[in-house]
């Protein structure tokens, strides 16, 4: 009944590709099975290395293919050469970034022998395609979902209140929140030109807020759906803006995906244990993967990039600024050293923001121009980004609505869950966007 | 592993304690709110679509000559300019047909005064109602029913929830009626400052 439901969830957007899905679900499924079989290691690996060959393969025609082909001709007419490929006209499958990493994490898992193959394909299908974290996560691991895809599910009254709370907490940052600032944010980006400093700054920090609201928006609304019906996905965020450093920031968002890079790919290629130097060539490793994984385009590796540097600088002068803040006293007001450096990791996370939102270099060097060139004058137009002074205000509100929940309890677990849910439903209908944009997320 | 019959249980608990409070509360909180949308925000701006169809539906002022049209009536004709019973009901973005439904109403009544003043262009030559928000209020008369035709919705007549996207825009006209930031609006009519200043000039 779920595969169905979620078979019938894919195929809603293009029903075509529920054929690329079915080839990584089948080649994935028979990959665990001859995995779990082979005694020989070597052998294994070559299983294993050809499961992960497919999916990346799948990635590289349908999301990478293009920029590839794109960035290959560029390198070439600099050498001279005028080579002329084919670009294919294809729309990129929904959530395939998502689903394939989902799908290699339990091929990785059989073959390091901590998750046996499954042998029902039903059930394995189900792991992959289970509707509510399909498109945009969280990327589960097998060992969190298979065993609760065999469990009898029943409705259970505080798994549906939990649930619900989490549901409308999500359309909460999804409809009012992330749709409300991007109204803002898109007119600005759209012309730069047209905006002053002041507005390009409102702009670039409403759009660190949106970009949080609107994925974990998703999540909250994933997690919910999965909840109500008695399963348990995996927290994705925790409040990653009130991290202290960028590597806690890289421990509070996209848990899911973050953890993914760390098991499969920093920890193989020698993680923290093949000494200091290899260490830091790892994390840039991942960073740079990681701004790949998010989209075709070089912003984003420049966006990984950024996250990168910032990880290694902080890693760097860990001991520097803890014996300047012994030296000048500092550390005697830990209160305003946390809040100093969330207000710093908010600043270098919003600048690298940027080069994550903007279409192109150009685009993000037009805002960052506009961000330094000192115009604060105060035109309202401008200031409202031509959105007209009440979005603004309430550009504002939501935000402060947003700051409000994070009185709630962490994770939505009320004792009485009425009045949230009330208050809450009052507050997206009445500021809800309509026909707002689709989530973000959606596109990687 | 849980038994039928507390799965049963539970969602009665869920039903009784949760699905039913809350409907009451979002229907009783949302009647209240709607009404007190509907009288202190929609209908006290002059300025706003949903006040003129209203105004053109329930208000019979026998000595006053009407302005129809779109924003170029809205933007265009000042009342006060013209003379003393003059009530602008251009709106913007509509058509010939929503024109047309003003006439109709206007017709229907008794008046001491033969003169309607029309803005037409070719712009409005179009057919379509234009923004929905200013029909939903008066959603439940047959005329406006008539008039959006294949555009109405039926949770219109649900209060509350039918306003859900749009009341910001009622409160962005009623803000621009009450503050007048940029433009003066004047009976219906809506005049960007800088036009009304040249206008006062000439």
């Amino acid at each position: 009944m779920l595969l169905v439901a979620s078979c019938f969830f894919y195929m809603f957007f293009k029903p075509v590709y529920i054929l690329i899905l079915a080839f990584t679900i089948v080649i994935d499924y028979v990959a665990g099975i001859m995995l779990e079989n082979e005694p020989d290691k070597k052998k294994k690996k070559k299983y294993l290395v050809f499961s992960i060959l497919a999916n990346v393969g799948v990635l590289a025609v349908f999301k990478y293919y293009n920029f590839l082909d794109g960035s290959f001709t560029s390198l070439a007419s600099l050498g001279g050469l005028k080579i002329n490929i084919p670009y294919l006209s294809i729309l990129l499958p929904i959530g395939l970034s998502f689903h394939t990493f989902q799908a290699m994490s339990y091929t990785i898992e059989v073959y390091r022998g901590h998750q046996k193959a499954e042998r029902h394909f039903g059930i394995y299908a189900l792991y992959v395609m289970f509707y509510p974290q399909l498109v945009a996560g969280p990327i589960e691991r097998p060992q969190n979902m298979i065993h609760q895809f065999y469990a009898r599910h029943q409705f259970n009254y505080n798994n549906a209140v939990h649930g619900l709370n989490l549901i409308v907490y999500g359309l909460f940052k999804k409809i009012v929140v992330a749709d409300r600032l991007s109204e803002y944010v898109n007119q600005v980006y759209l012309h730069p030109a047209n905006a002053n400093s002041f507005s390009v700054l409102l702009a670039v920090c409403f759009f660190s807020i949106q970009i949080y609201c609107d994925f974990s928006g998703y999540s909250d609304i994933a997690r919910g759906t999965a909840r109500v019906m008695g399963f348990d996905l995996m927290i994705n965020f925790n409040r990653p803006y009130l991290s202290t450093s960028i590597s806690e920031f890289w421990t509070r968002w996209h848990i899911s995906l973050s953890t993914w890079f760390r098991d499969y790919l920093y920890i193989p290629l020698g993680g923290n244990r093949a000494g200091k130097w290899r260490m830091y060539r790892n994390l840039l490793i991942v960073f740079l993967v990681s701004g790949l994984w998010h989209g075709a385009r070089w912003t984003f590796v420049v966006w990984g990039a950024l996250h990168g540097m910032y990880t290694l600088f902080g890693l760097l002068t860990r001991t520097s600024w803890t014996k300047l803040a012994a030296a000048t006293g500092f550390n005697r007001l830990p209160a305003l050293q946390t809040i100093l450096s969330r207000l710093v990791v908010f600043v270098l996370v919003t600048f690298a923001w940027i080069f994550f939102r903007a279409e192109s270099f150009s685009k993000a060097s037009a805002m960052i121009h506009k961000l330094f060139a000192g115009d604060y004058s105060s035109n309202l137009v401008q200031l409202s980004a031509e959105k007209g002074p009440l979005n603004l205000v309430l550009s504002f509100f939501v935000i402060g609505l947003l700051l409000l929940s994070y009185k709630l309890p962490y994770d939505l677990k009320l004792k009485n869950s009425l009045p949230f849910l009330a208050i809450t439903t009052f507050i997206i209908i009445i500021l809800g966007k309509y026909a707002g944009a689709e989530f973000i997320y959606f596109q990687f | 592993m849980q038994e039928p019959n507390s799965s049963i249980s539970s969602f009665k608990q869920f039903l009784l304690k949760i699905l039913l409070p809350l409907i009451l509360i979002i229907g009783a909180g949302g009647y209240v709110f709607n009404y007190l949308f509907e009288q202190q925000i929609v209908f006290k701006s002059q300025g706003c679509g949903a006040y003129k169809v209203n105004r053109i539906l329930y208000t019979t002022a026998p000595d006053e000559i009407p302005i129809f049209g779109s924003s170029r009536a809205e933007g265009g004709l000042l009342p006060d300019s013209i003379g003393k019973n003059y009530f602008n009901y251009g709106i913007s973005a509509t058509k010939y047909n929503v024109t047309l439904f003003f006439l109709e109403q206007e017709c229907m009544k008794k008046k001491n005064t033969p003169w309607i003043l029309l803005n037409l262009d070719l712009n409005g030559l179009e057919y379509g109602p234009g923004d929905l928000s200013n029909y939903i209020p008066n959603s439940g008369s047959e005329p406006v029913r008539a008039l959006l035709d294949s555009y109405y919705m039926a949770y219109f007549r649900i209060p509350f929830i039918r306003y859900y996207g749009c009341f910001e825009t009622y409160l962005r006209s009623y803000m621009n009626d009450k503050l007048e930031l940029k433009k003066v609006n004047n009976k219906g009519a809506s005049i960007e400052k800088k036009h009304h200043a040249q206008r006062a000039i000439c």
